[in-house]
């Protein structure tokens, strides 16, 4: 074939030091050759690293340096002011009850999605009349929009002519609506668990699919070895989840301290605090007052939060390949 | 038929140097629209068909064509400043009132005093009206979208049955209207927009109608040295904590509040005085029986004026965009308040020229349920625009009114120590912006 042909005179060219002077005479051919060998890595590689440098390492270092600075944007005029936006930001009284909320609303994210996702997952891995719609409609919570689950959620709740309350109250639970999004606990909870409604389904998915791929050989033999339904699943399909597992926890944590969007249709981070996420302070920080300078602060924050939460979760979880058993 | 190949080195060339001068072309738009051509305006998504007629008659007057941009309600301000910053031209635009001074201190904004029949515009307005759109020295930086004040609606049936014969006067009165309403049986008397946003707008509202000043000329914080403003603060969160309100008003949107009080669920409602036809528009079994009380209670009775504005940019357009201004937000080419009486019919927005609520034409738009002459008062004698809000720090503390006041309505903080927040935030935010 042409192309096979050619690889081997391309070889024979560049590899082969007992060519004759009259093959060699092609020079400046072969230099282009060699420089093509050198740098076409690079340049093949180029388009993924200025896309990298432009659309994470430059807004990164962007940000970085944005914190420590105070930006006036009206007037044009930037102010380094070292630590200030940082010591500002850790005394400040929303901050610290913007963590301790963040903190809780995160472990409703984290734990609500990943134990009924992996419910719905080995539900729907099973063989029963309906599975093929039961996987459908699992799919439809995640493919609505952040701002359409928080309206949906908001009418969910509603204390006027809200489906939760209706459904309570015609089961006889309660004699009157409750005003949920009213109390500061309940408008945590239920914003919370909006979020983590359309995770589920996220997370459901994800482990559905690594469900599919264990093997039927390998629960055969370990009830020839005597394995009940306990160990079966502890040690076959609990070990074979786990990298499907680590990687659910790690984007349920990440959303758990970066949701935005449906808190602040259904809230505003009101009542009162009851909701002020990060998330919340930092847009309230760079898009109503314009500090872009503490909105950096709050932001880099944000970042090293999630960050550490998102690695420590994976140090505790994540196992090296052969060592699931 | 010729079949011309294309190799990847004529393909690349061409459709870089295709691209190359969409970026040039990209890059000198902003120039270009700044030399002539259409006029650029930009507004929120409030009826944006209405908007595109009111320039389609524009440019049918004027013979000037007018592009229309619609950024979205919710981050209008972000919009409208990113795009500023990136290099956007914009003729006329809408603007928050709390945004105009930033945006001419920043030169984004012309003054307009310096321009034809600035003078007649600002005369023709109700003197409490002028300082909402000048800067404390006089220089005139922005134009009424619309106005309104804050009024008390009331549901004259409900009170009757409760035995009031009119509608309150003091605070006092109304906590007192309210819980013998709550007692018989009205579960949720009082409504008002507390949500974050707008709490600042209640706080001027509550502040005025008790003859507090809520701010010094300079914008310092006069509502901290009036012990009034203690009591006005400690009222709020009575009315919050002992059920006066919905639980729910912290967060519920006017369409909740609306249908509350069609339906008779409610008594009183405080929010800008067009939504008296809006009510009536939505129809219910009660609308028959809302009014609109003549006076705010407190002791001064004075409630609080409103209202967005429109500005203008500097530039080689300035004569074709002031004419567009005028236009718009004062009088048409025939001497019409053609704009403002369309907004009346369509939202019964209101407008702060006197002549404007004398004209059968807004009168009749505006429904029979409303008395002219009582909203002239208000707009005349019974209302303050306060001019701080204008000032470029404004946005900030509002943000800030709004943690406050619903932590201390929930009882997380002690009205005295909300009066010292507030007033502790305004100074160091004029500290920052001196």
């Amino acid at each position: 074939m042409p192309q096979a042909v050619y690889r081997v005179r391309r070889l024979d060219l560049n590899e082969d030091p007992t060519l004759a002077p009259a093959q060699l005479s092609k020079s400046s051919a072969q230099e282009r050759k060699h420089w093509d060998r050198k740098w076409i890595p690079y340049v093949l590689l180029a388009p993924a690293i200025i896309t990298i440098v432009v659309v994470i390492l430059s807004p990164l270092v962007t940000t970085i340096a944005y914190s420590f600075s105070n930006i006036d944007l009206i007037r044009d005029r930037t102010t380094f002011v070292g630590l200030d936006n940082y010591i500002e930001l850790f005394n400040s009284r929303l901050f610290w009850k913007a963590v301790e909320i963040n903190l809780k609303f995160a472990a409703i994210v984290v734990i609500v999605p990943t134990l009924i996702g992996l419910l719905f997952a080995l539900l729907l891995v099973e063989e029963f009349v309906g599975r093929s719609l039961g996987r459908t409609l699992l799919i439809l919570p995640w493919a609505l929009p952040w701002i359409v689950i928080g309206l949906l959620w908001n009418w969910v709740v509603h204390s006027q002519f809200g489906a939760l309350n209706g459904l309570l109250y015609s089961l006889g639970l309660i004699d009157k609506y409750i005003p949920f999004m009213a109390d500061e606990n309940w408008a945590l909870v239920f914003t919370a668990l909006a979020s983590a409604w359309r995770q589920t389904s996220f997370s459901a998915i994800l482990l559905l699919a690594a469900l599919q791929t264990i093997p039927e050989d390998l629960y055969d033999a370990a009830k020839v070895d005597g394995a009940g339904a306990r160990a079966r699943f502890r040690y076959i399909t609990f070990a074979w989840l786990r990298p499907t597992l680590t990687i659910v926890l790690l984007y349920n944590i990440v959303l758990g301290f970066l949701q935005f969007d449906a808190v602040w249709i259904m809230t505003q981070g009101g009542p009162g605090d009851a909701t002020m996420l990060i998330s919340v302070l930092l847009y309230r920080h760079t898009f109503i007052n314009f500090d872009l300078g503490m909105g950096a602060a709050v932001s880099n924050v944000l970042g090293l939060i999630t960050m550490g939460v998102g690695l420590l979760f994976i140090r505790l979880i994540y196992r090296p390949q052969g060592t699931y058993a | 038929m010729s079949k011309r190949q294309l190799s990847r080195r004529q393909f690349l060339k061409g459709t870089s140097a295709g691209l190359a001068s969409l970026a040039l072309a990209g890059a000198s738009g902003g120039s270009l629209l700044a030399q002539g051509g259409p006029l650029q305006f930009y507004g929120w998504d409030f009826q944006p068909d209405t908007i595109r007629q009111h320039l389609d008659n524009y440019t049918a007057q004027s013979g000037t064509p007018v592009d229309l941009h619609i950024i979205p309600n919710v981050g209008y301000s972000t919009g409208l400043q990113t795009k500023i910053l990136g290099g956007v031209h914009m003729d006329v635009y809408y603007n928050f009132k709390y945004n105009s001074t930033r945006f001419f201190n920043a030169g984004w904004a012309r003054r307009m005093d310096d321009l034809p029949d600035a003078d007649e515009v600002m005369g023709e307005m109700f003197a409490s009206s002028v300082p909402s759109y000048t800067t404390p020295d006089g220089q005139l930086i922005s134009m009424p979208y619309f106005s309104a004040v804050h009024v008390l609606h009331y549901n004259e049936r409900l009170l009757a049955d409760s035995g009031f014969d009119a509608p309150p006067q003091t605070k006092q009165d109304l906590y007192d209207q309210c819980a013998k309403l709550k007692a018989d049986g009205i579960e949720a008397p009082y409504l008002a927009y507390w949500i974050k946003e707008f709490c600042e707008e209640y706080l001027q509202v509550y502040l005025l109608s008790e003859g507090v000043t809520p701010f010094s000329p300079e914008g310092e914080p006069a509502f901290a040295d009036d012990s009034k403003t203690v009591d006005v603060f400690e009222w709020w969160q009575a009315m919050f904590q002992d059920g006066m309100t919905s639980p729910t008003q912290l967060t519920d949107q006017p369409g909740e509040q609306m249908t509350a009080m069609q339906n008779g669920t409610s008594a009183f409602y405080v929010l800008h005085h067009y939504f008296l036809k809006l009510m009536n528009s939505g129809g219910g079994p009660e609308v028959e029986n809302l009014r609109i009380a003549g006076r705010m209670p407190g002791a001064s009775g004075q409630t609080f004026q409103m209202g967005e504005v429109v500005q203008m940019s500097d530039g080689p357009n300035v004569d074709s965009s002031w004419d567009l201004v005028k236009f718009y937000t004062w009088k048409d080419a025939n001497g019409e308040r053609s704009v403002h009486k369309s907004w009346a019919a369509a939202a019964a927005l209101g407008a702060p020229y006197p002549d404007f609520y004398d004209d059968p034409e807004v009168q009749a738009n505006y429904g029979g349920y409303y008395d002219f002459d009582m909203i002239k008062d208000m707009f005349a004698n019974n209302s303050d625009v306060v001019q701080a809000r204008n000032q470029p720090w404004y946005s900030e503390f509002q943000t800030h009114v709004g943690d406050e006041i619903q932590r201390m309505l929930q009882g997380n903080l002690a009205p005295a120590d909300a009066v010292t927040s507030l007033a502790d935030k305004v100074v160091e935010l004029r500290e920052q912006y001196s």
